[in-house]
């Protein structure tokens, strides 16, 4: 897919009910917070069918036995804004990347995050 | 059981039993109990009212619905570590702090995060503070609102910071 781009639409699959608001419609902090490993999983999404990222999605949920509840999208460039990264990591799937460079203390992870679920669109699987 | 357990000794106080799933919790909804515990100069200002009682049920609730749905790793679908019961305990902690402030404060939404933190989640258009608590007897509390952002941590006690109580009272009350 080539370098990722300023203006490029990335989603943020989610598997627990918890981690948005249906009623008022935002994704909550949690949702963004980085794993074991320091990194957010997200995939890219531009020029991809709608029904596809669903569809993709939907798989990744039955690979890791959860079933897909939302996701949350974003443009990348609301990740630079944040001093995050945002880099391809395609092992496993073509449209994966990483958002890296979080910091070690959990209070400034928790910062960021906050920061990237304040601007992210919850999309709810129907 | 083992929460509540927990709980209760640590504020031995006569307090009410919530019972849902096969797991109590004690509450602490009536002032007076609430003054009985907590020393004078603890007592949030005159005139504090607590939180409505369905409220608390909604806020445990969710609270049992997170120790049920995150209690092992990769419950986020990615690596998440488990939310253990100290981490259960110090929301519901958290939960008595919040229902003694004042009941015109909005109601938080309640996260699990993939550190095995539990978040409460304030918004308001923009502005968004948030308070997790992560089984280590300390809070992690951060604010975004258009200039400015804080980021800090403090240690648990019986009422929250001056800091985290200005916040929640001049941005997060009810109309």
């Amino acid at each position: 897919m080539g370098p990722i781009q300023p203006g490029e639409p990335i989603t943020r699959y989610i598997f627990q009910k918890s981690f948005f608001n249906k009623e008022k419609m935002f994704v909550k902090t949690g949702a963004f917070m980085p794993n074991r490993d320091n990194k957010t999983s997200v995939f890219r999404i531009k020029n991809y069918p709608e029904n596809e990222i669903w569809t993709l999605g939907e798989k990744i949920g039955v690979m890791r036995n959860r079933s897909l509840k939302a996701r949350a999208d974003k443009i990348v460039d609301e990740i630079f804004k944040t001093g995050l990264k945002i880099i391809q990591e395609t092992s496993q799937y073509e449209r994966h990347a990483d958002i890296i460079g979080w910091p070690k203390e959990p209070e400034k992870q928790q910062l960021l995050a906050s920061a990237l679920a304040r601007d992210a669109y919850l999309r709810l699987l129907t | 059981m083992s929460i509540v357990n927990e709980y209760n000794l640590d504020k031995a106080l006569n307090s009410a039993t919530y019972v849902n799933n096969n797991a109590e919790f004690t509450i602490i909804y009536d002032p007076d109990i609430y003054k009985k515990a907590f020393s004078e100069d603890s007592l949030p200002n005159e005139g504090t009212n607590f939180i409505e009682i369905e409220k608390l049920e909604r806020f445990i609730d969710e609270l049992l619905n997170i120790q049920l749905d995150c209690s092992k790793s990769g419950w986020d679908g990615y690596d998440a570590q488990p939310i253990n019961k100290k981490v259960i305990s110090e929301a519901f902690n958290l939960i008595n702090i919040i229902s003694s402030l004042n009941k015109k404060i909005l109601t938080p939404d309640l996260s699990p995060a993939p550190n095995g933190s539990i978040i409460f989640e304030w918004r308001s258009d923009d502005i968004i503070l948030t308070i997790s608590v992560m089984g280590e007897e300390r809070l992690i509390y951060t604010f975004i609102n258009e200039n400015k952002t804080i980021a800090k941590r403090e240690i648990i006690k019986n009422q929250l910071s001056a800091e985290i109580k200005d916040l929640l009272l001049k941005y997060f009350l009810s109309i």
